[in-house]
């Protein structure tokens, strides 16, 4: 009797742990995540007026770029973040492959996931912006009077 | 005794009812769509175009197939017109019965109205010198 009080002992200690391992991994992948329209941009890079603008060939691209940041438990700052150097780096991934230099009519979609784990909190934000891919073709001088 | 206590909490609901708290957020940019320095712009006529969203617990939320729905209503109000100049877009979230534990499921409605200059935009090859 006592010995199989032991044992049940053990085996209880044993789904314990089986039981955290389990919930740590399910807090690993049931991070809640969102993603909206963060916007329609005219443009993402400057044009002069004393400039002609063409689209390139390529249609419509699109880009994305995300980053992660691990918050300890407590952080009250703890929320995705959307930098500029991460809109640009989408930017720029949109025009790899591309002749543009900036893209035209711009949507531009955030998106975040949030995994709560027991000490720290990950998050994950992205950044994805389509658009058509436009160069300055020529910049020169306009006459004024 | 009866009547009075039961027009009391219809009165009471009827006041509950009409019970909102409403949100603004807008934006406005200079147009619709890119403009060239290589483009002719005609202003034509201003318009505008209104729609309201409904969800329940959660607030509506704008996505980017509604935007274009609403710049596309607008531009077929003044068919010659390409683009929106002056381009203003105007969201209010109304979130009714804002009461507690009866706020969880909440009703709201957003009402969304984007307006600006529907105008003509010709793109050519500017001469410079």
């Amino acid at each position: 009797m006592f010995k199989s009080y032991k044992i049940k002992g053990a085996e209880m200690s044993r789904s314990i742990i089986v039981s955290i391992v389990l919930l740590i991994f399910l807090g690993l992948n049931t991070g809640c995540s969102q993603k909206f329209f963060a916007g329609h941009k005219e443009q993402l890079g400057f044009t002069a007026p004393n400039s002609n603008v063409v689209t390139t060939g390529n249609g419509k691209v699109i880009g994305t770029a995300s980053s992660t940041t691990i918050y300890p438990l407590g952080a009250t700052l703890a929320m995705p973040s959307f930098s500029a150097a991460l809109k640009e780096e989408a930017h720029q991934d949109a025009l790899k492959g591309t002749d543009g230099d900036f893209l035209i009519n711009a949507d531009v979609m955030q998106g975040y996931t949030v995994i709560p784990l027991l000490l720290v909190t990950i998050i994950t934000s992205t950044i994805e912006v389509e658009g058509q891919p436009a160069k300055v073709s020529e910049i020169g001088k306009q006459k004024l009077n | 005794m009866l009547i009075k206590k039961t027009s009391t909490i219809i009165i009471t609901l009827l006041a509950l009812l009409q019970l909102g708290c409403s949100t603004k957020n807008g934006s406005l940019s200079l147009s619709s769509d890119y403009v060239y320095p290589n483009s002719n712009v005609t202003p034509i006529q201003m318009a505008q175009v209104s729609r309201t969203y409904f969800s329940i617990v959660i607030p509506p939320m704008f996505n980017k197939e509604d935007y274009y729905e609403l710049k596309e209503e607008l531009l077929q109000q003044v068919p010659e017109a390409d683009i929106v100049t002056n381009f203003e877009y105007e969201a209010e979230t109304t979130q009714w019965l804002p009461l507690p534990y009866v706020g969880i499921v909440s009703p709201y409605t957003m009402t969304v109205t984007v307006k600006g200059m529907a105008s003509k935009m010709e793109v050519g090859k500017k001469e410079l010198y």
